[in-house]
């Protein structure tokens, strides 16, 4: 079998000790990473880039390092919503509604058991169908031309923004915020200077590592200084980590078919996690809940969500990796640290550098099991992390932020921009504007205007190429639908998703931005 | 309110953005397009998104009480401060310092944040400078000693 030879060869690469070591630390950062609320994978991968440049990490190790904290990040975020009531990132907003009901009843440690399980059970099967899906959509992903590529980054844009907020709107004025962000720097087709002022140091655009860092970190830390004086949470007993055979029996089918869903859905361009989690819960609702349980502490009512955020991840990275369009801000993100190595994700990418491609998968089915070891037995040790106060761990990170806001140019004239995006970042985010959509646009904006520009090259400006083929004119139907249905409807899909008591966790300021 | 104050304030961003952007012409060769149609399109789709926030605007921004203006201020300043002393004072003295304000932004006594930002930015410095091989300012006031 052919699967089976590419992944045997995956292992021996994911299984060299730098490799190990990194994806090590990729799920370890990862969890604290998710667990900590304020900090979400898209800062962790964000603040790691300029690292991982400076220590000249291959790009095999570099993306088994930060797959490992997009993943691991999606175990650690329900340590804090059960215990806390705080969801360590968006996507555990819907763990929380009988996670944090079962730890009030005393329940902590099934809840984090089941959560620990499901995430592993929910991981491991989408790693399964990233290796088989993956290749097979690259070779359809071949009929892209630059025609289909731009209306493929126009339906991401418009998919993202109809589903991160709960105003279509602002998502959208998000997305062209960040295309304006995007439009700063050499135009690469003639190399006349754009909005750069005459300032040299724009000439290069902004760097995204610098925005990214502003927009999620910077912004993050003026809301905690916002909420310092709301005081310290009172954080729920662990007790045992563990589960029944009774209680694992009845989340069994919950767990598979939240993480078929929650892996489909990762694979759908702006629909990551956060869309998956609440899928897999109103689904799993309507289901098996027969006796109104949810939301009164059913482990089921865990074990959905949980399942289904961990499989949006590898869903999310069939996309990055075989048509080099990210459908969410972290994979924006690490789209944006292979294009600056050089690497350009298409449909030839994963034949070309199956390496890189079966290492990666390999190390995750790994990374899945350091996962399910750190969360059950060792998760007190975690908790732990969670009790170092505020005082420490906001100046922390946004002095590590500095550091790796420094070392991508050594410029002060970074930081200010990094600071001038966080105050930025900090007014959308007080005035409901998604903030992923910047990201996304700012990294996909110099590949829809490069894509746009060679169909009409190729086309001679005629502006029917844009309409030619099959599949350019269903990509078209499909925006005009992920533009319409919201509007006509004035309702957005995290509306009609969100389970009714959700509302509450939903408004609240802590919850970070979508990642 | 607030969403009418974006409304405007995007109207005339959009429109500097497009009077910028009409500026971008090329008299060489250059592609059908050019290198103004996209900034273009961009800053005129931004005009019907803007129009719309003015007529449909939302009840009301969740802005902090007032009282949590000043410490929100103290944070900005402290960021910039920190950009500008970070090149003169080094890394880890201007770690220190940035450290106390911002730990006394969160309600720590004075003695442990200036405790806890010599030993955090000592350590950061070893890891990121020794350990990771980045490059971290020294300070130029010290520059004479070595």
């Amino acid at each position: 079998m052919d699967v089976i030879q590419s992944l045997l060869g995956g292992f021996s690469i994911a299984l060299q000790p730098l490799n190990l070591f990194l994806a090590f630390i990729g799920v370890l950062l990862g969890t604290v990473i998710g667990m900590l609320p304020g900090i979400g994978p898209i800062n962790g991968i964000a603040i790691l880039i300029p690292i991982t440049f400076a220590l000249a990490l291959n790009p095999t190790s570099m993306l088994i390092l930060f797959a490992g904290i997009y993943y691991g990040s999606q175990y650690g975020n329900s340590i804090s919503t059960i215990l806390l009531n705080v969801p360590g990132t968006s996507s555990s907003v819907a763990t929380a509604l009988d996670g944090y009901e079962m730890s009030k009843q005393g329940r902590a440690g099934p809840a984090l058991a089941i959560s620990a399980i499901a995430s592993f059970i929910g991981g491991t099967l989408a790693v399964v169908g990233l290796m088989f899906f993956a290749p097979l959509l690259a070779q359809w992903a071949i009929e892209f031309g630059p025609a289909e590529y731009f209306v493929l980054i126009i339906f991401t844009f418009s998919m993202l923004s109809a589903l991160t907020g709960k105003n279509f709107v602002k998502g959208l004025i998000a997305t062209v915020f960040g295309l304006m962000l995007a439009t700063i720097g050499l135009d690469p087709g003639t190399g006349i200077p754009r909005y750069t002022f005459g300032m040299l140091e724009l000439y290069d655009g902004l760097d995204f590592v610098v925005v990214t860092i502003g927009f999620f970190a910077v912004s993050e830390v003026f809301m905690l200084i916002e909420q310092s004086r709301a005081g310290q949470e009172t954080m729920q007993k662990v007790g045992r980590v563990m589960i029944s055979g009774k209680e694992f029996a009845a989340s069994w089918w919950v767990m598979i078919r939240s993480s078929v869903l929650g892996f489909l859905v990762g694979v759908l361009p702006g629909a990551g996690a956060t869309i998956a989690s609440f899928m897999a819960y109103s689904v799993e609702q309507r289901i098996v809940d027969r006796d109104k349980t949810f939301g009164a502490g059913d482990i089921r009512g865990v074990a959905a969500p949980e399942s289904a955020n961990n499989a949006s991840v590898s869903g999310a990275l069939i996309p990055l990796l075989t048509l080099g369009v990210p459908g969410s801000g972290t994979t924006a993100v690490i789209l944006g640290a292979l294009l600056a190595l050089n690497l350009t994700p298409g449909p030839l990418f994963i034949s070309q550098n199956p390496d890189l491609f079966w290492g990666l998968v390999a190390s995750m089915y790994i990374g899945n099991v350091m996962l399910l070891v750190l969360n059950l037995p060792l998760v007190g040790v975690f908790v732990k992390i969670l009790l170092v106060p505020r005082w420490i761990l906001v100046p922390a990170v946004a002095t590590i932020s500095y550091i790796a806001v420094y070392a991508v140019n050594s410029s002060s004239f970074d930081l200010i921009l990094m600071t001038g995006f966080g105050v930025v970042g900090y007014l959308m985010r007080k005035m409901a504007y998604p903030v992923a959509p910047v990201i996304l646009a700012l990294v996909l904006g110099p590949l829809m205007e490069t894509n746009l520009r060679r169909a009409l090259s190729l086309a001679d400006g005629d502006w029917t190429i844009l309409f030619s083929s099959p599949l350019a004119i269903g990509l078209w139907v499909m925006v005009v639908l992920s533009i319409a249905l919201p509007i006509l409807t004035r309702t957005t899909p995290v509306d009609a998703l969100a389970p009714k008591d959700a509302d509450k966790t939903l408004d609240r300021d802590d919850v970070p931005p979508h990642s | 309110m607030s969403d009418r104050v974006t409304a405007v304030l995007l109207l005339l961003l959009a429109m500097g953005f497009g009077y910028a952007g009409w500026q971008f012409t090329t008299s060489f060769f250059s592609d059908p397009l050019g290198p103004r149609a996209v900034p273009l399109a961009t800053a005129a789709s931004l005009v019907p998104l803007a129009v719309y926030l003015w007529i449909r605007p939302e009840q009301k921004a969740d802005w902090p009480p007032g009282r949590t203006w000043l410490p929100l201020g103290i944070g900005v300043v402290g960021f910039v401060a920190y950009a500008l002393v970070l090149e003169p004072l080094g890394f880890v003295l201007a770690t220190t310092l940035f450290f106390i304000v911002f730990s006394r932004l969160f309600e720590a006594k004075l003695w442990q944040g200036t405790l806890t930002g010599v030993l955090l930015s000592a350590a950061l410095y070893v890891v990121f400078v020794w350990g990771l091989d980045l490059y971290l300012p020294t300070g130029q006031i010290f520059e004479r000693f070595f």
